[in-house]
């Protein structure tokens, strides 16, 4: 940037006053950053939560590369791609129904 | 010295709109030039991309030293244990390997494979003769691996992702959400957890409140996998975010010259990057740059961007607040981008390419 390092620097000093202020005016406070991780979190223990057979089984990809022959496991991953999504979308409605009650 | 008659390549997976893929092809193109034989291997070869790369079964054996291989290491694969066992004279191209800690957790056999590949980089060590990493960051990782010859030679970024014209199709539907007004916040590249989608995410949710209510995110790129990008569709419609951020999955080049001549600011907070190519591509578009500054984005990025020495979601917000709120300061980081994507121009890399393979002629 024009005088590279020092146009940068007061960037980042000028950023972290702007924090500052954020805070101290409320509009941003620390507990919305925290609810943001918290809430990362549990989109991501609920991700994690559903079945991913093809990404998840060890026991599976051992198993289909004996079976499956190498020519064809191209075509094979993208059945257990589109076999997984599949059965993580009906999952993950089955799911929200049973939570909705 | 002794100059082979081929130089081939080995790589674990090749696939479309991919850094390393497109490396592989353009590298086959600089050895053809310099007057080598050379075909591509690969142990997975992605559609589109057959006819163009054969299968590693396929690969022949070496008549003798008149047959060298070149490996594109980025991930642990068996493709790595049949270029050990080749006779040829070895190279070696170095990209990085995902750490496992960054993926596992999402999708542990990935973080299997990013395990082999770290133990297989050390095992190929004592076998490789000459070795090219695609930045001094990857250089010293090689160093402790114990490659004692490496050269850094940058990527060979693909001509189409700089010179292809926009989508005009996709630009006018960007231009159209822009003529509503707000800010168009752009990342390119593999939707993954160590590029830290969701902090992007958390910092976009910051800024809009801050600063723009109606800015809007757009994250490119294929998924890894389906369990992170499930927890980000989650988080964004969580946060009431589903109309303002987009998750375009890989598009064509023309789309992805859309994105970037619509972006008003390219935002990158990966945990761990090899090079990162689109850094360079927004540089070469006039987008202005902000990252996070960790592994090799301190070299790619350089005086041609802002560097985050943090990335709290709020101070990320404020970062890109403060170039997007002053024409002068977004103005003097669109030509400081200029500068440094010129460093890492396709001719420059080319010829970094072949400065190293002909000192390898030399020394081997």
């Amino acid at each position: 940037m024009a005088d590279e390092g020092a146009s940068v620097g007061s960037l980042l000093r000028d950023a972290a006053r702007e924090v500052e202020r954020l805070r101290s005016s409320g509009l941003v406070p620390e507990r919305f950053e925290r609810e943001l991780d918290a809430r990362f979190e549990a989109a991501a223990v609920r991700a994690l939560r559903v079945p991913a057979f093809a990404e998840r089984s060890a026991r599976l990809r051992a198993l289909a590369r004996r079976v499956v022959p190498r020519a064809a496991r191209p075509a094979a991953r993208a059945a257990a791609r589109a076999g997984d999504r599949l059965l993580r979308g009906v999952y993950t409605r089955l799911e929200s129904t049973v939570r909705r009650g | 010295m002794s100059r082979p008659e081929r130089i081939d390549q080995v790589i674990p997976a090749i696939v479309e709109h991919d850094a390393v893929s497109n490396h592989t092809f353009e590298a086959q193109r600089l050895l053809r030039e310099m007057g080598f034989a050379s075909e591509i291997y690969a142990r997975i070869i992605g559609p589109g991309c057959g006819g163009r790369v054969l299968p590693i079964d396929e690969l022949p054996e070496s008549s003798g030293r008149d047959h060298w291989l070149l490996y594109q290491s980025s991930i642990g694969s068996p493709a790595a244990e049949a270029f050990a066992a080749h006779r040829g004279t070895k190279l070696l191209d170095y990209h990085n390997i995902t750490p496992a800690r960054l993926v596992e957790r999402w999708l542990p056999p990935l973080g299997d494979e990013a395990r082999l590949g770290r133990a297989q980089l050390a095992r190929l060590a004592p076998l490789v003769a000459y070795a090219l990493a695609d930045s001094a960051f990857n250089a010293a990782e090689l160093g402790e691996a114990g490659y004692a010859r490496r050269r850094v030679v940058p990527v060979l970024v693909d001509r189409g992702n700089i010179e292809t014209a926009p989508a005009t199709d996709v630009l006018a539907r960007l231009e159209q959400a822009k003529a509503g007004g707000g800010a168009d916040w752009l990342f390119v590249g593999q939707v993954a957890p160590h590029k830290a989608q969701h902090d992007l995410v958390k910092a976009f949710a910051c800024y809009r409140l801050a600063y723009d209510p109606v800015a809007r995110l757009h994250i490119v790129g294929r998924e890894m996998g389906s369990a992170y990008i499930g927890a980000l569709r989650r988080f964004v419609d969580d946060l009431g975010l589903g109309s303002a951020v987009e998750l375009t999955g890989s598009v064509p080049t023309a789309a992805l010259a859309a994105h970037f001549a619509s972006a008003d600011v390219f935002v990158c907070l990966s945990d761990h990057e090899g090079f990162c190519a689109p850094v360079v591509e927004a540089m070469h578009r006039g987008v202005p740059v902000v990252a996070f500054a960790a592994a090799a984005l301190p070299e790619t990025v350089g005086e041609g961007g802002v560097l985050l020495p943090q990335k709290a979601p709020t101070f990320v917000a404020a970062a890109v607040h403060e170039v997007l709120a002053s024409a002068a300061r977004r103005e003097a980081l669109v030509a400081a981008g200029a500068r440094q994507a010129a460093r890492f121009t396709l001719d420059a890399a080319r010829a970094a390419f072949r400065s190293a393979i002909d000192e390898a002629v030399e020394l081997v």
